[in-house]
């Protein structure tokens, strides 16, 4: 994950995760110092799910996707992800890569923000995307 | 809350690049302007022969002059026969060397409220054109320039500048915008300057990233990667589709019968010019608007466009009445920015021109857009200071009269400049241009 972030769940950076009755689940890491910056990444699982979820339009309370503006595709090993720059909720000013695995959709994402740029951000996803590892669930 | 969190961060960084350093990139990105047809002088200031046309998603396309530069100045002597004189000459020597093409020079001369009303009082209370519907609308003789005003939406530290005059200097090559500048305002004891706004526009819809897009991520400003490889302007869409574009004369003030010019039509083919800023986010613009929230708000509501096209068709047959704005807004809750404009500036009916040519319902009466995505401002021009850019909607419309020719003319134009958002926003007023002299 990007400096200074751990990935630890729990971890001095985690922000929180969280289960929705669909199962589909959002763990976030965070860091931030005011004047500094912020460094922000999103894992999503949606298990037994593979469209992409629908938000609500924050000006409109409309029913929108909640990843949008797709710019293409990224391959990691086996795994082909949809890159997406318009983003809702947890993932909003983020881009997002969205791939799909037996059945199931799931996401990574990175707030764009100093001190990261759009090109940064970019890289750090490449990088997350190619060193993920699959864990299969235990019950 | 989508700008909350946005304000509470701070952009990107910029480059270390001055305005003028980012300026002079223009030429490193664009190839050897392409030699545009010969041209000759119109009546009218604002016109370019030699304009080339382009096609993209099936959408004929205008392509404007590549660099642009709007300075506004006061003028400093007493002596306005003799700055008249100096300044013709000046004119006629620029008019001389360049051919009035994109490959050639630009000039467009506009004359503000305060001139008129510090210099010639008298003489523009005779010459000065009255708007007719507005004279209708408030049961009392309204100028066709008219004051700028502040609006709701201004930032408190808006500037409503008062300037004598602003000249428009447009051409594919920097260098002769340069050279006008030298030979209008450098030692001059009539002209001084007191701001310069500089831009580019271009597109080819071919090849790798627009200049626009390569400009903005060479000044790093915040989203420009997120710029549409081929998009002419920052924000993604092409503003100068020539189905949209009214034909030339359209917006001189007699052509559609709007203004009486009075006995002597001292401004007979004259308009007026308005520069005006609206700071735009990329960021914001790229990552909390889809394409289709960006078509959305940039043409109107619910309009299709297939996705990731820069070129949306905008003929006559597609501009949006006051009626469809209603129903829109109502059914949406939100307003186009083109539709929106498309009720005020288009015919809704056809009409016949003061020399007879017909003007059909549909096309906008404007004619030359163009853009700016950077500003400098001299002199006290403020620096960038690393927060990032914004990028500001400049929309002009000029009008000048000749008195070596007694006529005047128009451009209207819609400029995107870049400038830092801690510099205080600077409006100024309604202008109207002439050629070759001082008026009067």
């Amino acid at each position: 994950m990007p400096d200074p972030l751990d990935a630890q769940i729990g971890g001095s950076y985690a922000n929180g995760e969280s289960v929705s009755r669909d199962r589909s689940y959002l763990i976030s890491f965070i860091w931030r110092e005011p004047g500094s910056g912020e460094v922000h990444v999103n894992l999503r699982g949606y298990p037994g799910a593979s469209k992409i979820p629908t938000c609500s339009d924050l000006d409109t309370d409309k029913p929108v996707p909640c990843f949008s503006d797709l710019k293409g595709n990224v391959r990691r090993g086996d795994i082909v992800a949809r890159v997406y720059t318009a983003n809702q909720g947890a993932d909003q000013w983020h881009v997002l890569y969205a791939w799909r695995h037996r059945g199931s959709l799931y996401a990574i994402s990175e707030h764009v923000t100093p001190p990261f740029t759009y090109a940064r951000v970019v890289r750090n996803l490449n990088r997350m995307l190619t060193n993920l590892v699959l864990v299969r669930p235990k019950s | 809350m989508r700008l909350t969190r946005r304000q509470v961060l701070v952009g990107a960084a910029t480059s270390g690049l001055g305005a003028v350093g980012l300026y002079e990139l223009v030429d490193r990105l664009t190839s050897s302007p392409a030699m545009r047809s010969h041209g000759r002088l119109h009546a009218e200031q604002h016109l370019l022969d030699g304009l080339a046309v382009m096609r993209d998603n099936g959408v004929a396309v205008s392509v404007p002059p590549l660099h642009h530069a709007v300075i506004t100045a006061g003028v400093v002597t007493d002596d306005l026969r003799g700055a008249q004189r100096k300044l013709e000459q000046t004119l006629l020597d620029l008019e001389r060397r360049y051919a009035p093409t994109p490959a050639g020079l630009g000039v467009t001369v506009a004359w503000g409220l305060p001139y008129f009303r510090r210099h010639v009082p008298r003489q523009a209370d005779v010459h000065l054109p009255v708007d007719l519907r507005a004279s209708r609308t408030r049961s009392r003789t309204t100028r066709a320039l008219t004051d700028a005003i502040r609006f709701p939406s201004d930032p408190a530290h808006t500037i409503l500048e008062a300037n004598d005059v602003a000249v428009l200097l447009r051409s594919d090559v920097r260098a002769h915008i340069e050279d006008a500048e030298r030979a209008l305002f450098h030692g001059s004891s009539i002209l001084h300057a007191t701001s310069i706004r500089r831009g580019f526009v271009g597109s080819d819809f071919l090849s790798g990233p627009s200049l626009a897009k390569r400009m903005a991520q060479a000044a790093g400003i915040d989203g420009a990667e997120l710029i549409p490889d081929d998009a002419q302007l920052f924000l993604g869409f092409t503003s100068t589709q020539k189905a949209a574009l009214g034909p030339r004369r359209i917006a001189n003030f007699e052509t559609l019968g709007y203004v009486d010019l009075g006995e002597r039509g001292y401004f007979r083919n004259g308009t007026h010019m308005h520069l005006s800023h609206v700071f735009e986010d990329l960021a914001s613009w790229y990552q909390t608007f889809d394409f289709q929230e960006r078509v959305d708000t940039a043409f109107k509501p619910g309009l299709e466009a297939k996705p990731g096209v820069v070129t949306v068709s905008q003929g006559p047959h597609e501009a949006a009445s006051a009626g469809s704005l209603r129903r829109g807004f109502h059914r949406d809750g939100r307003i186009g920015h083109s539709s929106s404009i498309q009720s005020t500036s288009r015919l809704v009916r056809d009409v016949v021109g003061d020399d007879g040519t017909v003007y059909r319902r549909g096309p906008r009466s404007r004619n030359a857009p163009t853009s700016i995505p950077s500003t400098t401002r001299s002199p006290g021009a403020r620096a960038r200071n690393g927060t990032g850019c914004r990028i500001r909607l400049l929309r002009v419309s000029t009008s000048w009269s000749s008195i070596r020719r007694a006529t005047t003319s128009v451009a209207i134009a819609s400029q995107w400049t870049a400038s830092c958002p801690t510099a205080p926003a600077f409006r100024s007023g309604p202008a109207i241009a002439i050629r070759a002299s001082t008026p009067y």
